[in-house]
């Protein structure tokens, strides 16, 4: 043993091949069409060995006598991903021995080894594992495997709500399985290699998959469901994907070197739109501004400011923060000076002088770049896989550097007689800023507060980004965005170790033992620097005396397995697998964090520098999280197949988890699952329908609590003890997902591949966190109370339509929808929603209540919306009509909404004597507006008889349904790949958008180019000063259905051309040029930067605080509130492998 | 078969090392037994409980304090934000107490955080009275119990002022179920001023067993005496038991010789907290009156301050820049104007010019001399209906604001507590006692005439033009005239306890029958709690809701 060791370190370090005599067998290895298969793999059965072809499709076998151990035949087995095995029986001689294998549409042969106890090929499974390969990522490398994953797993909602380079997407596999998330999360449970990932860290997002890189990749496989994730227990009700890295274990024996370079560009492929008008008032010269001056504020042109000049003197200020600028009449921001002005100044100027687009100058399209190497060994039963890559992925924003990533892997196996050994390492560092710029990030807030007359990139006298440029009212969002990404250092650094060693022992032909351990430690250093100096818009001693923070988060995972394997077959054809696992894990997590400000001195990031406020305050603060899970579990799975056709699978899986009170700690999980080969029958009779499987899985998983629920919990600050704030609950269960699992798989003519899938899940025992009597003295206290059912279906089609030696042609259709509906709360409706400001109620919690159901405020657009009395006057020529984007206002009798400005009607109000005018009384069917002014011609929102704006729904966060369609092409040396991406009917809350009225900046403002007739006022968009905000779109910070857009889209998500060159004259090697696209269109009626979006960007961060429920998915909570827009790269790759 | 003992002797091991594994403590967050674990933390807990308190009711914007400004013309704004907009606009509507609404941790905070904070002191109490145990004095206890129960009680006495109803905390609560029903807030003020009374009585049995000093950090800057203690619980039932009154008819019915007597026997001087943002001892105030955009004064209250061009009304409606101008204009067209004044809180001249130079140097100046509290501010008046617009901001405290909003602040006047017994000798027909008691900071702080010879309500307070506070006059408001002794005492209580406390003006306003029709005159239960109890939601306030006050004074 010791030996074996040595001789696989050795030889595995020098990758020398060794050649050996007896019996050497060789061959081809070709598809049916002809085309040779790198990477194919052949088994010879008898001498346990295994070899792969080169790039040739060759492959040589070398058998000695003692490995033959005189066997006069051997048995070849053939495979090659996506095409179906093939084994042949022939002397154990030297000889040559060609395969030609048949493309296995369905990859029904492919084998998988997630949420199996042993490795089982897809047509024996009797559930659904969707597996991509690493062919199918390889196409256009992401930088993160799971946007690689985008479109090419139906059922898996994978929604990258951010495009600042490094943060993870978002992740839901079918319908979602918690109400509330606060403090946990809900993306899957992530495995690479066997080893089970910590979860995100939330502090400096830190942790997910950003530390893998996605050329390491072999395979990945995806669980979508309880009913096939049973086998992971409490962590899996939301799923697992699996990843599996590539090893030398199939490739051929000797040495190979590869090397890809890609290099390119990113920018932002769509605009915010931002009006281009203004409505200040001007001097008769037009190019001057009026600015208030006197007593009457409003309508005074005494005093004129050219802009630039003004902008240059209250910026060129040498102090830390701008001097006060002028204020304009109708200035938007410092305030209006009453609703007449309002409801008669019409946004028609274009500003004066030098325009500039503000989006422009912030963004900055930032170069793309990957470098890897491969090295990929094999020397008998030995055999190695080592990596290394940088990306560098800078972004497209100015001043922010994007994501820097450096991996390296070595994966090494052996397999010698009755024991393999597989070893796995792998290290990751990485950088990426711009981090607190993520979820409502200051700096894409204050773009959206940017006319074109502003200069950005302008600097005063000193060389200085002016810190002020817009000097209309609203103070501190008008602060230059540029100069915050200059000026403020936020950075994150994190470090990442995985290692994992799989020991496989099989003394007998019937029974292995696996033995596992692995770790996952990550630690992460946030930095976040405001230098002393800082400028401000308004004297701030405390920001100009800097600011400094710094936190650090470890978190190490520990996972360890022993698993006992029995096979038997019984009769001839019962084959029998009975598993038994007995595994234990646990999670040290650690934080601190120090931050302060009144710098001492200039320049320097360190916690020393932290100084004391004027009045001689230590600004220090300091903080630490530490918390350990532990767990333990056992399960006994058990398969049984016979005849190749019918199959049947039972589970029982016993978890105990430390987050849980004495007495509460273990659950039990499980699964039942048939499947049925029809086509396999003798009896089978529709020869076209070449393979049908029919299954059937019932299974359950779980969801776990944060670490802190079960506990009384006070809070304890700088060494204060505060108020509690959990009662605690050490009765508290696990969610439970029971899954029902429904599905199809087959193949038409050989030539269409399809699998059709439906599942039902019920998620019991939801973990909410519920209010309890205030005079308590706590917040609140979690529980278990509450069901969500979900309800989901997908398919996929794969057809290669042309397959030809020089020329094919094939296709990948998926299609998924997913729904769940709280079917039972045992506590009262609450609302819940996202962590941004006014999005913490976007959803409700009720029974019948169907999740992701946006709820915000409606203006009216039909007559029918009403009170009954009100709506006989609503109709052309009417008290009530509508206008011309279809909203119902009130115009008064014989008017029409076109005569705002022909009859000078714009400032009238319903009068008091009119027939619907309330204000005495609550509202009835007579009276709309109770409590409430009306305006001509503004749209009137949805009211109860109080007068109180209802509260309705709006749209849906999550889509009804998705779909991606996928197409290659080859053509001799050139193969194209391009992918569509597409999700319909899901609901985004455009924050930014409604947010942009409050200073006359949204694109809707604009005015000019319309007609007297369509013209609409300032204070038709603005918010009116009356109750509730009758008249104005920004009438209140939360949602209503202005803002609630459709957010459908499809994205051309992938786009790739590659010319196979091969060898390179005199160089060798085997080349290959690329070009390359990523998320290269989006068609969308959505008017923000990317109907790709939502909040809580960062996944698993709980998106909420920790007091309350909340979404922590940006799937669930679509609110675009300035966040990062996706990126468009385009790139040029060069690759070989020698 | 000695590797299959081997693998079995590993899987064993395995399972032996994971036995116990599933145990893992919490150690963040501290649970009621660390918390007070020891003497010393059980008088930390007690002594930090009243800044929870104090932050429930006046530290936090997220609040109804906001809306109490602007339901009460303490401020008004334009501004959406914690229901400033949608509180103050007129006409009024209901409080909107539906599970969602857009204000509900805003209408929830001070009842819940009042509540936990009373929670607080009454587990330091129950700690306390667990037999043998002490924090090494009788002293030490006493003062330790007195304290919590006077936490309890203000905590409790500021959820009765807003609140219809109260979960109200005893430190006699069995916890858990059945939960125990909510109290009125009629039956709950009693309560709250009877745990203020057991404070007061353990106060005095700490003199009488040699006297105690309250850490400075308990009342945030003041190491009081016993008796100083006690001078402070009293200044508080008397605000209590006057402010608990929902409308006129409860006002006159207060006990207002035990309001005298508590407030005779108040603080002496103002009671200033030691104020650092990144405590509880914060003034969520500050952000209105500090920032621009967030808030103006009400022209409606102010503008009775116009004393210098009385009577401007009829030749000036609808563009003169003077109170009676102002009042005679339709509501809808109303519009800023300059507010002359012989009060000397506000800032002396003619011209907006001039008095912005009176106001002192800068945007946000430091009042040039103590009894300014009145800036006439850069001219860019924030949004806001035409009746809310003004040129003036409050500026009394802005050299506090100024250094960080550190440092001592009002919360409890001398002013306050003298203007509560005027009122107490004003309602038991004792004037002379009253003006004497209207005229310290009538005189001190506004340096006005005197008020004097007045013997009844119908008296106005001067015949002079110049009277100061003039105010609109039945029955259609559209002019003032010079208000009576009671006008006055109301003029000086606005002056000198705007932006103290906790709804300083609004539940004195109600009293007096000065809000704005169908303004609540008290909030509901928040809906959370309803919830939890599973009773019915319910709002306050609009036209025809419940509590919903009627015509005010001044014609809203």
């Amino acid at each position: 043993m010791r030996k074996g060791l040595l001789v696989f370190a050795v030889s595995a370090a020098s990758g020398i091949a060794r050649a050996q005599a007896q019996a050497v067998i060789t061959g081809t290895i070709t598809s049916d069409e002809g085309r040779k298969l790198p990477g194919a793999n052949v088994y010879v059965v008898e001498a346990n060995v295994s070899v792969g072809t080169n790039e040739n499709g060759q492959y040589t076998v070398t058998l000695s006598p003692a490995r033959l151990r005189g066997a006069s035949n051997v048995t070849l087995r053939a495979r090659a991903i996506g095409f179906a095995p093939t084994s042949r029986s022939v002397p154990a001689s030297s000889q040559t021995v060609n395969f030609a294998l048949r493309t296995d549409v369905n990859r029904l042969n492919e084998v998988v080894v997630s949420g199996v106890a042993t490795a089982t090929s897809q047509k024996l499974l009797p559930f659904t594992v969707t597996r991509v390969d690493a062919e199918a990522l390889a196409r256009v490398p992401s930088a993160d495997p799971l946007t690689a994953l985008q479109g090419k797993v139906p059922g898996a909602n994978i929604l990258a709500a951010s495009g600042r380079p490094g943060a993870p997407p978002a992740v839901i596999l079918r319908a979602p399985t918690s109400i509330s998330s606060a403090g946990r999360g809900i993306a899957p449970l992530y495995v690479v290699d066997g080893i089970i990932l910590g979860d995100q860290l939330p502090s400096t997002g830190g942790g997910g998959l950003a530390g893998i890189n996605s050329q390491d990749i072999e395979n990945v496989e995806v669980i979508k469901g309880a009913a096939a994730a049973s086998l992971y227990g409490t962590r899996a009700g939301n799923g697992v994907i699996s990843i599996t890295t590539k090893s030398g274990k199939n490739a051929a024996d000797g040495f190979k070197v590869s090397t890809r370079s890609e290099y390119g560009n990113s920018d932002i492929e769509r605009q915010f739109p931002i009006a281009q008008t203004h409505a200040l008032r001007l001097d008769p010269t037009g190019t001057r501004f009026c600015i208030n001056s006197g007593t009457f504020t409003g309508n005074s042109c005494a005093r004129t400011i050219d802009y630039a000049s003004e902008a240059l003197f209250i910026n060129d200020n040498p102090a830390t923060f701008a001097l006060s600028p002028f204020t304009f009449p109708v200035d938007p921001g410092s305030g209006i000076a009453g609703s007449p002005q309002l409801r008669n100044a019409f946004q028609i100027n274009k500003w004066p002088g030098m325009n500039y687009n503000a989006i422009s100058q912030f963004v900055d399209p930032k170069p793309y770049a990957q470098e890897n190497l491969q090295l990929t060994g094999k020397s008998g039963p030995n055999s190695f896989f080592a990596s290394g890559s940088y990306l560098r992925q800078q972004g497209a924003i100015q001043y922010l550097n994007g994501f820097q990533r450096t991996t390296a892997r070595l994966n090494a196996n052996r397999t010698t007689g009755k024991w393999s050994f597989d070893f796995t390492t792998a290290f990751a560092h990485d950088t990426k800023d711009g981090f607190q710029e993520e979820d409502g990030g200051t700096a894409f807030f204050r773009l959206t507060r940017t006319p074109p007359i502003v200069d950005l990139q302008a600097v005063d006298t000193r060389g200085r980004l002016y810190i002020r440029p817009n000097l209309q009212g609203g103070g501190s969002q008008n602060f230059n965005p540029l100069y915050e990404l200059q000026n403020y250092n936020q950075n994150t650094a994190t470090n990442r170790f995985t290692g994992g060693a799989n020991a496989k022992w099989r003394p007998l032909d019937w029974m292995s033992l696996d033995f596992n351990y692995s770790y996952d430690g990550t630690a992460a250093d946030g930095l976040y620097f405001r230098d002393k100096g800082y400028r401000s818009t308004t004297e701030n001693p405390a920001t100009a005396g800097g600011f400094l923070r710094r936190q650090s988060e470890t978190q190490a995972q520990y996972n360890a397995s022993t698993t006992l394997s029995l096979t038997h077959t019984f009769l001839t054809d019962l084959n029998t697998t009975t598993s038994f696992r007995y595994l234990f894990d646990r999670t040290d997590y650690r934080y601190q964090t120090l931050s302060g400000n009144y710098l001492a001195v200039v320049g320097l990031p360190s916690g020393s520098n932290i100084g004391r406020s004027p009045d001689n305050t230590p600004t220090q603060l300091v903080g630490s999280t530490q918390q350990t899970i532990r767990g333990i579990g056992y399960f006994l799975d058990e398969s049984v197949v016979w005849k190749d056709r019918y199959i049947i699978g039972g589970l029982v899986r016993r978890d105990a988890s430390s987050l849980f009170g004495p007495g509460h700690r273990w659950s039990t999980f499980g699964r039942g699952s048939v499947a049925w080969r029809v086509s396999q029958e003798p009896w089978w009779f529709i020869h076209a329908l070449d393979e049908l499987k029919l299954r059937a899985s019932v299974g359950s998983a779980g969801n776990r609590p944060r670490f802190s629920a079960q506990y009384e919990t006070f809070d304890l600050t700088n060494g204060q003890v505060g108020s509690a704030v959990t009662l605690g609950n050490s009765q508290l269960r696990p969610e439970t997902v029971v899954e029902t699992e429904l599905g199809v798989d087959g193949q038409l003519f050989h030539k269409v591949g399809f699998n059709v899938t439906s599942s039902r899940s019920k998620a019991k025992d939801q973990i909410l966190i519920v209010p309890v009597a205030s005079y308590f003295g706590v917040q609140s206290q979690y529980k278990n109370a509450g069901e969500l059912d979900g309800k989901s279906f997908e398919a996929s089609v794969h057809v290669p339509w042309i397959t030809r030696k020089n020329f094919s042609y094939s296709t990948n259709l998926t299609y998924d929808r997913a729904k769940s509906i709280i079917t039972k709360l045992d506590v009262p409706p609450f609302t819940f929603g996202s962590s941004a400001q006014a999005t913490d109620k976007l959803f409700f919690a009720r029974p019948g209540e169907v999740y992701g159901t946006f709820y915000g405020r409606r203006f009216m657009t039909s007559c029918g919306q009403l009170p009954s009395a009100v709506a006989a006057a609503c109709g052309d020529g009417k008290d009530f009509q509508k206008n011309s984007e279809g909203y119902v206002v009130w115009t008064g009798a014989g008017n029409s909404p076109a005569d705002g400005i022909t009859k000078n009607l714009w400032q009238a109000r319903l009068p008091v004597n009119s027939p619907f005018f309330s204000t005495a009384a609550k509202g009835d069917a007579a009276h709309f507006n109770p409590g409430v002014a009306v305006n001509f011609g503004t749209p009137l929102v949805l009211r109860d008889s109080t007068g109180t704006g209802v509260i309705v729904p709006l749209g849906q966060s999550l889509p009804k349904y998705r779909w991606a369609f996928g197409q290659t092409a080859t053509y001799k040396r050139l193969t194209a790949t391009a992918l569509l991406d597409a999700a319909k009917g899901r609901s985004v809350y455009n924050q930014g958008r409604g947010w942009a009225l409050l200073d006359f900046l949204a694109g809707e403002d604009d005015q000019s180019g319309k007609d007297v007739a369509t013209a609409k006022p300032l204070g038709y968009y603005y918010r009116a000063p009356e109750a509730g905000g009758i008249g104005g779109f920004y009438d209140m910070l939360g949602p209503n259905s202005r803002f609630v857009e459709d957010a459908s889209y499809v994205k051309l998500r992938e786009l790739s051309v590659g010319l196979h060159i091969g060898a390179f004259g005199s160089l060798g090697g085997d080349w290959s040029l690329g070009v390359t696209g990523r998320n290269l269109k989006t068609w969308t009626k959505y008017t923000g930067f990317d109907p790709e979006v939502g909040f809580g960007a960062v996944a698993g961060t709980g998106g909420g605080g920790a007091s309350g429920n909340s979404a922590g998915s940006a799937v669930i909570n679509a609110v675009d509130a300035f966040q990062f827009p996706n990126l468009r790269t385009f790139t040029v790759s060069l690759a070989t492998t020698f | 078969m000695r590797k299959l003992f081997c693998i079995a002797v590993a899987v064993t091991g395995l399972g032996a090392c994971a036995g116990d594994q599933t145990t893992a403590p919490n150690l963040n967050n501290p649970d009621v037994g660390r918390v007070l674990a020891t003497p010393g933390d059980v008088e930390t807990v007690i002594a930090n409980s009243f800044g929870a308190a104090y932050f429930a009711a006046f530290g936090s914007n997220v609040s109804i304090e906001p809306a109490l400004l602007t339901m009460s013309f303490e401020s008004s704004s334009g501004l959406a934000n914690f229901g400033n907009n949608q509180r103050g606009t007129l006409p009024r509507s209901s409080t909107n107490n539906t599970r969602g609404n857009p204000y509900e941790g805003e209408n929830a905070n001070v009842f819940q955080r009042s509540e936990r904070a009373a929670r607080t002191a009454a587990n330091g109490i129950a700690k306390l009275q667990i037999p043998g145990f002490t924090l090494g004095t009788q002293t030490a206890d006493l003062r330790a119990r007195a304290f919590a129960y006077f936490v309890m009680g203000y905590a409790n006495a500021n959820v009765v002022l807003a609140y219809d109803s109260t979960s109200f905390v005893a430190e006699t609560d069995t916890l858990g179920a059945p939960v125990k029903p909510l109290i009125s807030a009629k039956a709950a003020m009693p309560l709250a001023l009877g745990q203020l009374d057991s404070a007061i009585a353990i106060a005095n049995r700490g003199i009488a067993a040699g006297g105690f000093t309250l850490p400075a950090n308990w009342i945030s800057g003041n190491a009081f005496t016993a008796s100083q203690f006690i001078q402070v619980v009293r200044s508080y039932k008397a605000r209590f038991r006057a402010g608990v009154a929902r409308n006129p008819a409860d006002r006159a019915a207060v006990d207002w010789a035990r309001v005298i007597a508590d407030a005779n026997a108040g603080v002496t001087s103002d009671l200033m907290l030691s104020m650092d943002p990144n405590t509880n001892f914060t003034v969520a105030d500050a952000q209105h009156y500090t920032f621009d955009t967030w808030t103006q004064q009400s022209p409606l209250i102010i503008g009775m301050a116009d004393s210098v061009r009385a009577g401007c009304s009829a030749a000036n409606a609808g563009g003169g820049d003077c109170y009676d101008a102002w009042l005679a204009t339709p509501i809808g067209n109303r519009y800023s104007f300059l507010i002359r004044s012989a009060d000397q809180r506000f800032p002396v001249g003619d011209t907006r010019a001039a008095q912005r130079l009176a106001s002192g140097a800068g945007n946000k100046p430091v009042p040039p001399r103590p009894n300014l509290y009145f800036r006439n501010r850069v001219p860019s008046d924030p949004t806001g209906d035409p009746w809310t617009l003004s040129q003036y901001d409050f500026d009394r405290f802005q050299a506090w604001v100024n250094n960080n909003r550190s440092g001592p602040y009002p919360v409890l006047t001398r002013a306050e507590l003298d203007l509560l017994a005027a009122e107490g000798y004003m309602r038991t027909g004792d004037f002379g006692n009253a003006m004497a008691k209207i005229n310290i900071s009538r005189v001190g702080n506004g340096k006005l005439p005197p008020i004097t010879g007045i013997t009844s309500l119908t008296q106005p307070i001067s015949t002079t033009a110049s009277c100061v506070p003039r105010v609109p006059q039945p029955p259609d408001f559209a002019h003032a005239a010079c208000g009576n002794i009671f006008e006055a005492l109301k003029w000086e209580k606005r002056m000198e306890t705007a932006y103290t406390h906790f709804g300083a003006w609004f539940f004195d306003s109600r009293g007096w029958g000065d809000l704005a029709k169908d303004t609540p005159i008290e909030f509901p239960v928040p809906f959370q709690e309803l919830d939890v109890r599973q009773h019915p939601l319910y709002s306050t306030g609009g036209p025809g809701g419940n509590s919903s006050a009627p015509p005010g004074s001044y014609g809203y």
